[in-house]
């Protein structure tokens, strides 16, 4: 991890920040630290509080409780423009009568130094691969090409911090897959210590070097992209990144449960409740080509077989388990070794160490 | 809040942005205190009178039950109100034809016709009523056609109120109209619908609340309007009438008070509806409306056609009668050409210096007006926090809707005409004829400022912030150019209003300062009705002239602002 190896102290702090909109809680004492050249996400569906935590470090909202520190010097309550942050918006903002060289150069200061600024909005739009857009007016861009224009004025000034409010989400898929890349390839060539909001998991998986996982105003999990993929730490992580199956269980000792005639070891210790639920990605179910009696081991009816390109979704029945699905993705290669037809019956191993077990009822 | 912004300060290096924040508020409170002085105020000071008798002295509700018991004021209030009912169930049909002809065919040169429609706009209210003497007067060229009757009265005035009213209504009419979903003419067509079940349930649920809206508009201002009845009332005697007679011809405060409230109820019960109406209104229109595109038809242009013409001819009539009869020598016995009645020498009212005050007028309120609407509009949109101080403005910004211009004229009579009042030597200057033209037609220019502003995105202020950039720079470099063919559109319609506008202002003038359209007032009350046309002509045409002169104007900063404004 790359904020470990630099060694230095955290560039954002907050503690115990809480707002609320008249009964509604949109921010419920969080707390959280960012290192300095760290990107780090903040994801959660609309309406967990993420945008609230933004506006906040930005200054364009104030906390009910709390406290915001940048570079140890407290900031809670400064205005926007007293902190020390670029700031892009998932509707760009740019300003639609000036130029892209004025847009980016809007910040700059003093505003007489012309020949110093033309030299800067060149180096920048440069930088976010847009050579020679000076006199364009945004109108006349894309809207991936807006949005670097936006993310250049922000960088114009050299801010130690940068904020990302949705910035990729009003782009197309391709675009903006493209754009992740460069922005990630872009913050890390600056070191810039970067806070993106995004409601899109995949996209906060791929670009963050920590994920900020909210729900109701609360934070439920921070961790690195793998740690909050593999290793959710509650129900709603669980469920909000990525795809999972869910198997009802019931505990039968430390590390025993039993699902439905089956008996299931798991790797971790179970909590302390009855009825469980039991979570595993589809792609660490395993397809065995042969049966063994091994443990952690059942067989499963193929009921259906969807290409989905990378990796193949195959719809399992498993016997001993009335009424339950099983998703397991396997790619194309291990199929060619091993066909398998709608009706046959395959043996399945669900591992013991990818075995997660939460506690409650079905989950919606 | 108050310690946050006194922690700020002693941070050194940064005075600036706590500087910004002061600003802000200054700002803010300086508008609001602008408004409180020019509409607030006045308005307190109406109702302050209405409870006292001559001397200041509080008599509780003495002077109601005095105009109760007057049959005078009482005969004047009933056919005021009998007036307002008439013209307003007569215009509504007629500008909704008019509309509907517009926006629901496909005929040529919709432009012109909507000019056309919304030509009484630049004339004062007088001039439809000189107009109607010339035509049916005592001398009128049509006179036989009344066989034996009289123009002056009740259906004169209803004409001239006609002329008068028609093109508010229109233009509120014309908004409802052009907010239909296309989708919902498909879905009727493919359920079976025929083009008169469609006008029924589709075309006119969806222009209800403009039609209610267009009604309240016009009750109001009939209601509240002096020009017509003056000219062409004869006995017919209407409570706007009375409230002028009681204030300036007896001088009776208090009576005149109270006549103004009684004017302010319809206006302040219409904005009530309204607003409970547009609440209700909101969801009417979605985001997904596609569009209406009239189907070609030709039998329905033919009618359309028709009732465009129909109604252009009586319009421009009444606008054109009164032009010409200005350049014709005695009408109707002598019809040359002259240029006689311009020259204002032989008749009171002040002449040309009566129409350069009014020009002069037009121009402050119109330069004044626009700037202050937009910095108010941009303070109320804007600006972050001042949550208090915001909705003030936003209050005071939207009360001249309800206030009717000769109330707010009765209010300065009383406020700034007050021994006691420091301002008291303001009184009937121009400076405070510009104020009151301002206050009296803050709202629509304020409500279209703001609807640029809104269309701007939200988050400039933010970002400009992010950047150590003060609001104002923003305003400046941003807002203003982006706003700023609404904001032509602002100063276009105060310069009209004021060049037009009689009610407010006849209350504050004064004899050294005369203004062009009280002016047609004294000389029409003088029999002098040509010299009355023809300065009425002269408002008219500056008013077109400035119209066109703006409309060239934003072409030039069209071309300009193309570069940014289209894509590509």
């Amino acid at each position: 991890m790359k904020p470990a190896e630099h060694g230095l102290s955290d560039h954002l702090t907050m503690r115990g920040l809480s707002r609320r909109f008249g009964s509604f809680t949109a921010l419920d004492a969080v707390s959280l630290s960012i290192r300095k050249g760290e990107f780090v996400c903040l994801l959660g569906p609309s309406g967990c509080g993420k945008t609230t935590l933004l506006r906040l470090i930005a200054g364009l909202d104030l906390p009910d409780a709390g406290s915001i520190a940048l570079q140890a010097r407290d900031i809670t309550r400064a205005a926007p423009a007293q902190r020390d942050y670029g700031i892009v918006f998932q509707s760009y903002a740019l300003f639609p009568n000036l130029s892209v060289a004025d847009n980016i150069a809007y910040g700059l200061k003093p505003r007489h130094e012309r020949q110093r600024h033309r030299l800067r909005v060149r180096e920048l739009l440069d930088m976010v691969g847009l050579p020679g857009a000076e006199d364009k007016y945004p109108a006349q861009l894309s809207g991936g090409q807006q949005q670097r224009v936006a993310l250049a004025r922000a960088l114009a000034t050299s801010p130690g911090l940068l904020l990302l409010d949705e910035p990729l989400s009003a782009l197309d898929a391709r675009v903006r897959d493209k754009l992740r890349e460069e922005l990630k390839g872009l913050q890390q060539r600056l070191g810039v210590t970067t806070l993106m909001v995004t409601h899109d998991q995949e996209e906060a998986l791929a670009i963050a070097d920590r994920v900020v996982v909210m729900n109701a105003g609360r934070i439920e999990q921070i961790g690195t992209p793998a740690e909050i993929y593999r290793q959710p730490c509650s129900r709603f992580v669980a469920e909000f990144v990525g795809e999972a199956n869910w198997l009802p269980a019931t505990a039968c000792g430390a590390h025993e449960v039993r699902v439905g005639n089956h008996a299931l070891r798991l790797q971790q210790p179970l909590p302390p409740a009855p009825a469980l639920q039991l979570f595993l990605r589809p792609e660490d179910v395993i397809i065995k080509p042969r049966w063994e009696n091994a443990p952690n081991t059942v067989l499963a009816r193929v009921d259906n077989i969807s290409f989905g390109g990378a990796l193949t979704r195959i719809r399992l029945l498993p016997e001993g388990m009335p009424g339950q699905v099983l998703y397991a993705e396997v790619c194309p290669g291990m199929l060619d070794r091993q066909p398998l037809v709608p009706g046959e019956i395959v043996p399945v191993e669900l591992p013991a160490a990818r075995l997660l077990a939460f506690a409650g009822d079905l989950p919606c | 809040m108050l310690s946050a912004v006194l922690r700020w300060r002693p941070r050194g290096g940064q005075t600036g942005i706590a500087g910004e924040a002061r600003i802000a508020s200054l700002l803010l409170w300086a508008l609001v205190a602008v408004l409180l002085l020019g509409l607030g105020l006045p308005l307190l000071f109406i109702f302050a009178k209405a409870v006292q008798d001559g001397d200041g002295g509080f008599v509780g509700l003495v002077n109601f039950a005095q105009v109760l018991q007057s049959p005078g004021l009482m005969r004047a209030s009933s056919n005021s109100l009998q007036l307002g009912l008439t013209v307003t169930a007569l215009v509504l049909p007629l500008a909704f034809a008019f509309a509907w002809a517009l926006l629901r065919s496909r005929l040529w040169g919709r432009g012109l016709w909507r000019q056309i429609g919304l030509s009484p706009l630049l004339a004062p209210s007088l001039m439809p009523a000189i107009s109607l003497v010339y035509l049916f007067g005592n001398q009128g060229l049509l006179k036989d056609w009344l066989h034996g009757g009289n123009i002056y009265g009740f259906w004169g005035v209803v004409l001239g109120e006609l002329f008068y009213t028609f093109p508010h209504a229109l233009l509120i009419i014309m908004t409802a109209l052009s907010a239909a979903d296309a989708r919902l003419y498909e879905a009727g067509r493919v359920l079976g619908a025929g083009p008169l079940r469609q006008f029924l349930t589709i075309t006119l649920p969806g222009v209800r609340y403009g039609l209610v809206s267009a009604g309240l508009v016009v009750f109001t201002l009939v209601l509240t309007d002096f020009g017509v009845p003056k000219v062409v009332g004869g006995d017919f005697n209407v409570l706007a009438v009375e409230a002028f007679k009681q204030v300036i011809g007896q001088q009776n405060f208090p009576r005149g008070a109270v006549v103004g409230l009684l004017l302010l109820l319809p206006a302040i019960l219409s904005c009530l509806v309204e607003r409970r109406m547009a609440r209700r209104q909101q969801a009417a229109l979605t985001a997904r409306a596609q569009p209406f595109a009239p189907a070609p038809s030709w039998l329905r242009d033919a009618c359309a056609l028709l009732l465009l013409l129909a109604i252009s001819l009586l319009l421009l009539a009444l606008l054109g009668v009164g032009v010409a009869a200005s350049f014709i020598k005695y009408w109707p016995y002598n019809l040359d050409f002259t240029l006689a009645h311009y020259q204002f020498d032989t008749v009171d009212g002040g002449g040309w210096s009566a129409y350069v005050n009014s020009l002069q007028l037009a121009t402050a309120t119109a330069v004044l007006g626009s700037l202050l609407v937009f910095v108010g509009a941009c303070v109320c949109e804007k600006l972050p926090g001042m949550a208090l101080g915001r909705s003030l403005l936003r209050f005071l910004a939207m009360l001249p809707m309800a206030v009717p211009g000769l109330v707010l004229g009765l209010g300065y009579v009383f406020f700034f005409n007050h021994p006691a009042n420091p301002l008291h030597g303001w009184y009937g200057s121009l400076g405070l004829m510009v104020l009151c033209c301002i206050a009296h037609f803050y709202t629509t220019a304020h409500l279209t400022a703001a609807t640029a502003l809104k269309q701007l995105d939200g988050e400039f202020e933010a970002v400009a912030a992010s950047l150590k950039v003060p609001f104002w720079v923003t305003w400046w470099r941003v807002s203003l150019p982006v706003c700023l063919p609404a904001l032509v559109d602002v100063a276009r319609f105060l310069f009209v209003s004021a060049m037009t506008t009689l009610s407010a202002l006849i209350f504050i003038m004064t004899p050294e300062h005369s203004l062009a359209a009280v002016s047609i007032i004294t000389m029409d009350d003088a029999g002098d009705t040509a010299a009355a046309a023809a300065m009425a002509t002269l408002v008219v045409l500056s008013s077109a002239g400035l119209s066109l002169l703006l409309s060239l104007l934003e072409r030039l900063l069209g071309r300009r602002n193309q570069r940014w404004r289209k894509p590509g």
